[in-house]
């Protein structure tokens, strides 16, 4: 038998360029969408044919073009965090949300807000991406510190060191509320519950900067991260310094996290569901996982937003809400599905 | 050749190796023998470099071991650890191709196609290809895990095989066909496999030479047979044993019993 004739080789490349220009299709369709819909609605023909009037013109641009943008990129900054930290943790039940990532940056923003005064501006908002992104930061060393302790990292530590994170953060940032006057209230419970309410150039210009650039860095590890979830002494065996490793996608994650809360606060699950849907639908090879999760993190971000500011309108409901009422069942479901044993707790 | 002299290697107070000397010698098979806790898996850590000793000296092909940087020495040695828990829905294709990132890039060729299929049917795992990794059994992950690491060394000469107990899962027709099979790259490839085993038949049919310890020190060492002496075992297992030299295994091994 001509052993050569067979080739074993996935036909990976194609499957990714599908994949990428499906999901990078819908993302399309999906932010135009979206920047039609609102309380000034605006025909997309319109767009094309530049037969917009003024009010529109000043809505599309300066007030829904920045949040259609910002939604992508913190979508798609949460969704690349949830794949990384799976891929570090081993574990695909780590969501910057629930292991106490995002609440550790929150409690950083939180001090930022009460004691540094409102900061404003492009380089306020770097001020506060930087609080948040030491934060997170923080938080990831110290689960990193717990899971030393112990030999592997089981879902159910990681999840109880989650739920310590989150406690001690929430009652830091408790704390800083009932400190807060008025105005910085109104800026704390906006980041608590998250909402992109907020979004203006300034504020994308911001995430997008610290988003990119971590987004990019972490596709440039995706393989090394395929072999580290064979073990960090496997990946040591197979020439990765698997320590370096850890520590480049911790901070590309800490960096992403830190500026989706520094700009839009806690959206819970994204990084939970997202993953795990690319997972489910063309496997779990890092190479395509990444970027495919930026894809739809975006496209799904969007359609939350886009239903938390047009369901109760005039109104507007804090997109966190949304999303942790889609998430947190999925959670659970998980959880069960866990359980069962399919992928050997 | 792997020369380790006066290794060392304590946790604590607890001293794990204990002034441990052995050497590898390419196309050969060495088992490392010895009761639980004795230091066998240390010692294994320590010859790959995962594990620095406190003291001592480990030489691999004339350079010392923490000379090599990682890309180097992942061409020159590959390790079946114990226990390796996947917990992602990798196929075992993908799973043995991560034994070939060594030399690739992102993308795999014909040749290193030609590599994972020899490898897959040397463990006769080629049917399972296209399974989920999670979803097979326990002896059918650690045939899989092993030609991943038969994978990284397939092409090489003179390379070195490190195994921890590859036979733990596996039922008795595939330890024997495992076992034969390093025995056969060991001389095909002089490639030098250094495995760990808790069945002395199997170390006393397969194995070249032995080196037998406990309490972390090395008790004996040389060829199999002077090493698997009856009175040995007897010391370090604390187990009589007689050997008895007859047909009636495949080969005309002796067996311990």
């Amino acid at each position: 038998m001509n052993r050569a004739a067979k080739p074993v080789v996935l036909p990976f490349l194609r499957l990714r360029v599908t994949v990428l220009a499906l999901l990078g299709g819908v993302f399309i369709l999906t932010a135009f969408t979206a920047a039609c819909i609102g309380a000034v609605s605006v025909p997309v023909v319109s767009l094309f044919d530049g037969s917009l009037n003024t009010q529109q013109e000043a809505v599309l641009f300066s007030i829904r073009l920045p949040r259609v943008l910002l939604a992508s990129v913190v979508g798609a900054a949460l969704a690349v965090s949830g794949a990384a930290l799976q891929g570090l943790f081993r574990n695909p039940l780590a969501d910057p949300g629930l292991i106490g990532i995002a609440s550790g940056a929150a409690l950083a923003v939180a001090i930022m807000i009460v004691w540094a005064g409102p900061l404003t501006g492009t380089l306020g908002l770097y001020g506060l991406s930087v609080a948040a992104f030491i934060g997170g930061l923080l938080a990831c060393l110290l689960i990193f510190r717990l899971a030393r302790q112990m030999e592997t990292f089981s879902v159910t530590y990681m999840l109880l060191a989650g739920i310590a994170i989150n406690a001690l953060s929430g009652a830091g940032t408790g704390f800083l509320t009932y400190l807060s006057d008025d105005t910085q209230l109104r800026a704390l419970t906006f980041w608590t519950m998250g909402s992109l309410g907020a979004a203006l150039w300034p504020t994308l210009s911001v995430a997008a900067t610290l988003v990119l650039p971590a987004t990019l860095l972490l596709i440039r590890n995706a393989q090394k991260l395929n072999i580290l979830l064979l073990g960090e002494d496997e990946a040591r065996y197979l020439g990765i310094n698997s320590e370096h490793l850890k520590r480049s996608v911790t901070i590309c994650v800490a960096l992403a996290v830190g500026a989706a809360v520094a700009t839009s606060g806690i959206i819970g699950f994204v990084g939970l569901v997202v993953p795990h849907m690319i997972r489910l639908t063309i496997g779990p090879d890092h190479r395509l996982l990444i970027p495919a999760s930026a894809l739809l993190g975006a496209t799904l971000l969007l359609v939350a937003d886009t239903l938390a500011r047009t369901i109760v309108a005039p109104a507007e409901m804090p997109v966190g809400i949304l999303t942790s009422l889609i998430g947190g069942p999925f959670f659970l479901w998980l959880l069960v599905k866990q359980y069962a044993g399919r992928f050997g707790l | 050749m792997i020369e380790a002299t006066n290794v060392c290697y304590r946790v604590g107070a607890t001293v794990i190796l204990d002034d441990v000397r052995l050497s590898i010698t390419p196309g050969t098979v060495t088992a490392i023998l010895g009761p639980n806790g004795a230091g066998k898996s240390t010692l294994l850590k320590c010859l790959t470099g995962a594990l620095q000793p406190e003291a001592g000296r480990i030489v691999l092909d004339g350079t010392p071991l923490d000379a090599y940087s990682l890309a180097t020495l992942s061409r020159k040695r590959a390790v079946l650890s114990q226990a390796s828990f996947v917990n992602f829905p990798f196929s075992v294709l993908e799973i043995v191709m991560m034994g070939r990132s060594p030399y690739i890039g992102s993308q795999a060729t014909g040749s290193d196609a030609v590599v994972i299929r020899e490898v897959l049917e040397n463990v006769d795992a080629w049917h399972l290809q296209q399974r989920i990794f999670p979803t097979l059994s326990g002896g059918e992950q650690q045939r899989v895990h092993l030609a991943r690491v038969l994978a990284q060394m397939w092409d090489r000469q003179h390379a070195y095989l490190f195994l921890d107990e590859p036979t733990t899962a596996l039922d008795l027709k595939h330890q024997h066909q495992i076992l034969r099979l390093t025995r056969r790259i060991a001389q095909e490839r002089s490639m030098a496999v250094c495995l760990i085993l808790h069945d002395l038949n199997l170390a006393m049919q397969y194995a070249d030479r032995g080196v037998l310890m406990q309490d972390g020190r090395v008790v004996a060492s040389g060829m199999i047979r002077e090493v698997l002496t009856p009175r040995n075992i007897a010391t370090v297992f604390e187990v009589p044993a007689q050997a008895v030299f007859g047909d009636t295994m495949p080969g005309g091994a002796p067996t311990v019993s």
